[in-house]
C-alpha cells in the first residue's frame, strides 16, 4: 500500500476519534481510584461507597459465602438480587481487612445482578454486599470465621 | 500466551460468563520469606467486560481480591456468535485482553 499524505490524515483522524471514544467510556466509568481503596477505617470506606445515599439492610440481596473459611486467602462468594430497582454497582467489603474496599463492580443493565469471586480475609470479619440502586443502597452482611489469615507472610 | 481465560455456557435464555487470570495480586504487606523484603504491591485494578465491543462490567479492585482471580458473571441473552472481551490493567499499567466467543 502506498501512503500518502491523504492516506495518512485519514488514518489519523480515525485514530483520534476513536482514542478519544475510548477516553469518554472512561471517564465515565469512573478512573480506578487509590482514596477507595486506601488503607482507611471501614467507616470512612462505607461513606464512600454510599455517595450519600442511606444504606438499608435488605433480605432481597443475597451474598452467598462459607461462614467458615479454611483458608481466608481464597474465600469464594456469590452475590445475586432479587431486587426490581436497578442496580448500579455492587461492592464488597470487609469489615476488618487493612483495606476493607475488595472490589466494586459497575453492571450494565444487560447483565443480571449476579457476580461472583474469590476474596482474601484477614481474620474473622463481617463481609459486606452493598448494591448501590436509584435513591437507597441496600446491603446485607454475613460473618465469615477464617482459620488461617489470607494476608499472613 | 494471554493471562486470560474465558469460558461461557448458555443457560435457559442467559449466558454464563467466567474467567480465570493468572496474576500474582500481592497487596505489598506480604515478606518473601528468602530475603526478607516486602514484596512490592502489583494487583489489577481494573477489569472491564464486552459484549460485542459494548462495556457490560467494570471492575475496579483492590489487592484484596485472591490470587489468580475468578470472575463470574451473567449476561441476559446472548447467542452463538456473540464475542465476550475481557482485558485487566495493573498497579504497574500492565495490560491484557482476551476474546472469546460465545458457542
Amino acid at each position: 500500500m502506498k501512503f500518502n499524505r491523504r492516506h495518512f490524515l485519514k488514518t489519523t483522524l480515525i485514530l483520534s476519534t476513536t482514542g478519544l471514544g475510548s477516553l469518554e467510556t472512561r471517564l465515565a466509568s469512573a478512573e480506578w481510584s487509590a482514596v477507595r481503596f486506601a488503607e482507611s477505617g471501614f467507616d470512612q470506606t462505607l461513606k464512600q461507597i454510599s455517595n450519600g445515599k442511606p444504606i438499608v439492610e435488605s433480605d432481597k440481596i443475597n451474598l452467598d459465602i462459607p461462614e467458615i473459611a479454611e483458608n481466608g486467602a481464597l474465600v469464594p462468594f456469590t452475590v445475586t438480587s432479587t431486587l426490581d430497582d436497578p442496580i448500579k454497582t455492587i461492592s464488597i467489603i470487609v469489615e476488618q481487612n487493612p483495606v476493607p474496599l475488595i472490589i466494586q463492580t459497575q453492571l450494565m443493565p444487560e447483565l443480571e445482578i449476579f457476580m461472583s469471586a474469590r476474596l482474601k480475609i484477614a481474620n474473622s470479619s463481617f463481609v459486606f454486599a452493598i448494591a448501590e440502586g436509584e435513591k437507597v443502597c441496600y446491603s446485607v452482611k454475613k460473618k465469615v470465621k477464617v482459620t488461617i489469615g489470607g494476608c499472613g507472610g | 500466551m494471554s493471562s486470560i481465560k474465558i469460558r461461557t455456557k448458555r443457560l435457559d435464555g442467559k449466558t454464563q460468563i467466567r474467567t480465570l487470570i493468572s496474576h500474582p495480586m500481592e497487596h505489598g504487606r506480604n515478606k518473601d520469606k528468602a530475603t526478607n523484603k516486602l514484596i512490592p504491591a502489583h494487583f489489577i485494578q481494573v477489569l472491564t467486560v464486552k459484549h460485542n465491543g459494548k462495556i457490560i462490567a467494570t471492575c475496579d479492585m483492590g489487592a484484596g481480591i485472591s490470587k489468580d482471580p475468578y470472575f463470574a458473571f451473567l449476561l441476559k441473552g446472548g447467542e452463538p456468535g456473540d464475542e465476550i472481551a475481557i482485558d485487566w490493567t495493573d498497579n504497574l499499567s500492565n495490560k491484557d485482553s482476551e476474546k472469546h466467543t460465545i458457542s
